[in-house]
């Protein structure tokens, strides 16, 4: 009997474990698949700018960027989108700082459809490193409605590398993935946040199948200096303050990963992550390391804080939007884990 | 007479509630009063009495609208045959058949029909009252009365068919199933859509009611299959009977391949969840009406959804309120289109979902929160009365109804004072058009008419003088015209460039046009349409005048001005290549004879209605043999042309009939569907009379 239950612990402890493994490589996967898949392809480099001069009434953009690498083709342009498409020209030129020749120019005409960002292609220029250009974005609308260059968001700088240098050899694939990983990185800090909220169900794991001792040592391995000896010395009701509260650390991370979600990275989306956050509140709500009206709670405040008083200072920002998404999931996991706790019977309604 | 008081009496000391409420509907709606009066704008067109009679016809799956079509609006058979009897009755039948079958409709189901349907799960007045307002008063509601009646009247309707199904599945009665197959039946006549979003609502309740039963019902086979059947039974007499249309719609390819479920996802910038999640139409004014400009949400729009999130805490054992909260977030969810949060659903749906492409735009789905907020909102009001029901404590619920309702009673100014504009002004029939539609009138013979840029809501027609308007055939035939396909922005170009093209001859002449109608800019009604098409009636006109078939008309309009086609030389319904003495006798509009005494040689037979593989013609003679042309090139896109050879030798008293061939099912189904519905209204009276 006791060599069964044992191996069912066994058991238990090893689909923990492979359980484990499956939460850190999976999110592994995902990010380098994001990551080399997030610009137009492969084997562009991505680089953004911010915007130093401003614009005027027909010439939208006026400013100079920096190149960071070799092969500059393309530069993006961040539109805010009007409510109808434009019937006009769309101008865009390059030239290098303070040469009087424009190195390209493009003009797109006809309906300019409502797109967020404007894409402006030439053929590479080899020797781009860190020299200064100069773009200018020029509209002429037939219809009187404008585009506006988006100030909020950065100008970016594509660089195309030719695939065949690339794939040369194996330390030229690496270096250019490195390169990848760190250019994406440097363009986009959302995924560094996205990669530690794919991680977020691994990381609860540990927390949750890690030894109270082990986590208290850590503990004060970390915070040694900062602690008082007694409460180092308690190891007792130090293990029984942690053991009861190893959820509710999980639940402090998860609910401050959700206010880094909305506060600072209220442009962005990802549903993957989304999911994930959205998935672990709820599974907090059922075990009970949340209640319900904490839940409720957090609700309320954020429609107070990000939704009315916005309205009434008449604000305008990503904000709002991205805030009012968290409170339709908050709602939908309050009416969800509701529903969980319903008692069953067959009574109508 | 006393007996007569006290009964009175008493029906009002019962019903006082409901009374008030539609007080304050009618209130709302005070600019609807005048039985003479013309209200008409924007998706809601005006049928003059020529017109409207026409509709009193059996149904018809092919339309002799515009250059001819599939009729998509059969659905909506039962509705057009009450606007066709009024047509046929009344002298100025408009104005009161808007008001009969539409205004009233919606202001009385609007009211009734969710006060019986919240009255069903909560008793004290200020909950029912919250609901019935804010189902009644919020924005989207009040939007869809600017222009879109059908689904306004829909979504009043929509109640009573939930409040059936969910008694057919609670009490487990036929009797239920069956006038709730017919409140279906009826409610999809208003409008499909409207069906297909409250079949979402039936979905969630059945959900609902498996998830939370006992386990015992889970387990027990018998049960669960009872569950299934009267949970199918009111959509299988719906499917009866709807079968008329929906079998011969589904293989004349009008409901999978239509222009209107073929069309992009639309209207994602407008949908923003902030929107949902108040309640609140991102168009919505409070003031005058304006179009596709989005508006910045109140504050105070978030009350709703603050009552809401502490309801679905407080009420968080209670069935009900999870039902109704359900709904509302599935609305929610849906009607923020393709915008975060996983807005991929929506595409996926809208992609694999059948039926689902119907929804290019999302706001159909705020019935769903409008129905979801009354629900949630009503139970909270609902426990509060019965927490708080003493003393000066008994405030705290009628405070929290004020505060509750308010939003939605502020929504209500626009309307009682007219400032929204649209359907809340009397409209009238500008002198121009009188001329003008007795003018067309006058000549029986067949032919349509062509309105540039596009047809004005004033404008006469029937299915022997359709209209045609130049912008839509621009959309529709963009590809074939131009080789491309037309941005809206560039549509009013694109007319001149049609107009000024050789083709434009040859276009009229194909599609039997005979007159060119330029209309007026029609300010007086706040109907200038020609702002969407670049403001360009001038050059319209100077670009008409330069067609040298064209040659302006003067029959005495002011403003509108005419040009007759002096090319089109035959203008029938039916032509014959080279002439020879026919006979055609329109049978039905699907169904047209043609006798030849004597036929000797091959003809060629077209038939002046835009070419569909459903047309086909058939001889009595077996010899005969006819060949329809399907090529798709420019000549054939407007017509069904037939090529007849004669058998060899006398060829006397030739009997040909022209068919669309889905008319022989909905001819087979509709008797389908009419026994349906009598054998549906006979169980009815029976069962009542044995009560």
């Amino acid at each position: 009997m006791k060599k069964h239950s044992t191996l069912n612990i066994l058991k238990k402890i090893s689909s923990l474990k492979t359980l484990l493994f499956f939460l850190i490589i999976t999110p592994a996967l995902i990010i380098s698949i994001q990551i080399l898949s997030a610009d137009e392809s492969f084997s562009i480099l991505t680089f953004r700018h911010s915007i130093t001069k401003k614009e005027g009434l027909r010439v939208l953009l006026d400013t100079t960027i920096e190149a960071q690498e070799k092969n500059l083709a393309i530069i993006s342009v961040p539109l805010t989108a009007g409510p109808k498409p434009i019937d006009g020209n769309l101008t865009l030129k390059i030239r290098e700082e303070n040469k009087a020749d424009w190195l390209h120019t493009a003009t797109y005409s006809g309906i300019l459809a409502i797109r967020k960002e404007q894409l402006f292609g030439f053929p590479p220029i080899e020797n781009s490193k860190f020299i200064n250009y100069e773009i200018q974005v020029l509209l002429d609308s037939r219809n009187g409605l404008l585009f506006k260059v988006d100030h909020s968001r950065p100008i970016r700088s594509k660089y195309k590398y030719n695939r065949e240098l690339i794939s040369k050899d194996c330390s030229s694939i690496v270096k250019f993935i490195f390169r990848k990983f760190t250019f994406t990185i440097q363009n986009n800090p959302y995924f560094i946040f996205t990669a530690f909220v794919y991680w977020l169900p691994s990381i609860a794991l540990i927390i949750l199948l890690t030894g109270e001792k082990k986590l208290i040592f850590l503990y004060n391995y970390i915070f040694y200096s900062k602690l008082s000896k007694s409460i180092k010395n308690d190891n007792h009701t130090l293990i029984s303050i942690v053991k009861s509260n190893k959820y509710r650390l999980v639940s402090i991370i998860v609910f401050l990963s959700t206010l880094i979600e909305i506060f600072i990275f209220a442009q962005y989306d990802d549903a993957l992550s989304t999911l994930a956050l959205s998935l672990l509140w709820l599974l907090l709500i059922i075990k009970g390391a949340i209640s319900i009206f904490e839940v409720t709670i957090m609700t309320l405040a954020m429609i107070v804080l990000t939704q009315i008083s916005f309205a009434l200072l008449f604000l305008s920002s990503n904000l709002p939007q991205k805030a009012g998404s968290w409170v339709f999931i908050l709602l939908t996991i309050t009416l969800l884990s509701n529903i969980y706790f319903l008692k069953k019977d067959n009574t109508n309604f | 007479m006393l007996f007569h008081f006290s009964k009175i009496t008493s029906w009002m000391k019962k019903w006082w509630h409901l009374l008030i409420l539609l007080l304050i509907g009618l209130l709302t709606h005070i600019k609807w009063s005048g039985l003479e009066l013309i209200f008409t704008h924007g998706d809601w067109w005006y049928f003059d009495k020529l017109t409207q009679s026409s509709l009193l016809s059996k149904p018809f799956i092919w339309t002799y609208s515009g250059l001819g079509s599939p009729n998509i609006g059969i659905s909506s058979y039962p509705i057009n045959l009450i606007w066709g009897i009024l047509g046929q009755v009344l002298k100025n039948p408009f104005p009161l058949s808007e008001k009969v079958i539409f205004f009233l409709p919606i202001i009385i189901f609007g009211n009734i029909f969710i006060y019986l349907f919240l009255k069903k799960s909560f008793k004290s007045f200020v909950a029912i009252t919250t609901g019935v307002i804010i189902y009644n008063l919020n924005t989207y509601f009040l939007m869809l009365q600017t222009g879109h009646l059908t689904l306004a009247l829909a979504f009043s309707f929509a109640p009573i068919f939930i409040y059936f199904y969910q008694k057919t599945v609670a009490n487990k009665s036929i009797f239920c199933g069956v006038v709730c197959g017919l409140a279906g039946f009826i409610l999809g006549a208003f409008e499909f859509r409207a069906l297909y979003i409250t079949f979402l609502v039936c979905g969630i309740l059945l959900f609902f009611h498996m998830t939370t039963s006992s386990r015992k019902l889970l387990n027990d086979k018998f049960e669960l299959f009872r569950l299934f059947f009267y949970g199918a039974l009111p959509l299988f007499i719906i499917l009866l009977l709807n079968l008329y249309w929906f079998i011969p719609s589904l293989i004349t390819g009008s409901i999978t391949s239509n222009s209107f479920f073929s069309r992009s996802l639309f209207g994602q910038q407008f949908s923003l969840i902030t929107y949902p999640l108040t309640l609140f139409h991102p168009f919505w004014t409070n003031s005058s009406y304006e179009s596709f400009v989005i508006q910045p949400i109140p504050w105070y729009a978030w009350i709703t959804p603050i009552l809401f999130s502490i309801t679905i805490y407080i009420r968080k054992k209670h069935k009900t309120t999870l039902f109704f909260a359900t709904i509302a977030i599935v609305g929610i969810f849906l009607s923020k289109h393709l915008n975060p949060p996983f807005g991929f659903v929506y595409q996926w749906l809208y992609s694999y979902l059948p039926g689902f492409n119907a929804f290019r735009e999302s706001s159909k789905f705020y019935f769903l929160i409008m129905l979801g907020y009354a629900g949630t909102t009503a139970s909270l009001l609902e426990y509060l009365n019965n927490k708080f029901s003493s003393g000066l404590k008994r405030l705290i619920p009628w405070s929290l109804l004020i505060i509750s309702i308010l939003p939605f009673l502020i929504n209500s100014k626009p309307l009682i004072t007219g400032e929204i504009g649209t359907l809340f002004v009397p409209r009238s029939v500008p002198e121009d058009y009188r001329i003008l539609n007795d003018y067309i009138h006058e000549d029986s013979s067949f032919y349509r008419t062509l309105w540039v840029p596009t047809q004005s809501r004033w404008g006469s027609y029937s299915n022997f003088h359709p209209i045609v308007s130049i912008s839509e055939l621009v959309y529709k035939y963009s590809e074939t015209i131009f080789s491309q396909p037309i941005a809206s922005i560039e549509i009013g170009k694109k007319i001149t460039q049609l107009i000024s093209d050789d083709k434009f001859s040859q276009i009229l002449n194909l599609s039997k046009i005979k007159y060119v109608i330029v209309p007026l800019r029609d300010t007086g009604n706040d109907d200038d349409f020609f702002v969407n098409f670049g403001e360009n009636r001038e050059i319209f006109i100077q670009t008409l005048d330069a067609v040298p078939s064209l040659s302006k008309l003067d029959i005495g309009t002011k403003e509108v001005v005419i040009f007759k086609n002096n090319d089109l030389d035959k203008n029938k319904l039916i032509t014959i290549y080279p002439e020879l003495d026919s006979e055609i006798k329109i049978v039905r509009p699907t169904t047209i004879n043609i006798y030849f005494d004597s036929l000797q040689y091959p003809v060629n037979l077209v038939f002046s209605q835009a070419n569909h593989p459903g047309w086909q013609l058939r001889s009595s003679d077996e010899e005969v043999v006819i060949k329809k042309i399907t090529d798709t090139n420019f000549n054939q896109i407007f017509s069904n042309s037939f090529e007849i050879y004669p058998a060899d030798g006398e060829n006397n008293n030739i009997e040909l009939q022209l068919v669309f061939k889905p008319q022989l099912l909905v001819d087979k189904y509709v008797v389908v569907s009419f026994l349906s519905f009598l054998v549906c209204l006979f169980y009815l009276i029976i069962r009542i009379n044995k009560k």
